[in-house]
């Protein structure tokens, strides 16, 4: 399993499909959290990810298929991965 | 006297942008030029409505856009397509800035001395 975070609204989504796969995970986070309530993007995996804090700062609604996790559910997350890939871009 | 518009684009904590946009504004407005304020892009998240929380550290500074009617900067738009491209609606956001069509932020653009992109 891969690890990619977006932590930029204008990330390029469509290049990181070419790249995610489905048992592959995305982590949403810093501004990269807007992208939770952007409507019609198509993500290329099911397990969608957002870092709470930013979120509650944000004041976001997160959609039901996108789940909110804490810091220590992050670190997690990161040693479970195989690969972690920033997508900064 | 001028016309100088603060042009926005970045998303509201990655980076300083906002924020030191913000400060030129008011600082050119307190030197009596005509300023305006154009939020576009991703800029148009920092109109939304920020919490506190005890692990973020910055400063929602976009509560600093009350400023705006003390510096006499009536002039504060966003641009409508980039409110739609982000599923935003105008009731949705913190901060009332007039919806532009593009074709008004063209015109708005050609009535400026200066165009400063933040």
């Amino acid at each position: 399993m891969k690890l990619f975070s977006v932590i930029s609204p204008s990330a390029d989504i469509a290049a990181l499909n070419q790249l995610c796969q489905a048992q592959d995970a995305i982590l949403l986070r810093q501004d990269g959290v807007f992208l939770c309530s952007t409507p019609n993007i198509s993500w290329p995996t099911a397990q969608l990810f957002a870092l709470a804090t930013d979120v509650a700062v944000r004041q976001i609604q997160v959609p039901s298929f996108i789940t909110v996790i804490d810091d220590t559910q992050w670190v997690e997350l990161c040693i479970a991965a195989e690969q972690n890939v920033l997508w900064n871009n | 006297m001028r016309n100088i518009l603060v042009l926005q684009q970045h998303s509201p904590f990655n980076s300083s942008h906002g924020r030191e946009a913000l400060d030129l504004a008011l600082a050119l407005a307190a030197v009596e030029h005509n300023v305006s304020v154009l939020f576009r892009g991703d800029a148009v998240y920092q109109l939304l409505s920020t919490n506190d929380h005890a692990d973020f550290k910055l400063k929602a500074y976009s509560r600093s856009f009350k400023l705006f009617s003390l510096y006499d900067i009536e002039q504060v738009y966003v641009c409508a397509a980039s409110l739609g491209e982000r599923g935003l609606k105008p009731e949705q956001l913190a901060f009332a800035a007039e919806p532009l069509a593009q074709n008004a932020i063209v015109d708005l653009l050609a009535a400026q001395h200066q165009v400063v992109t933040c």
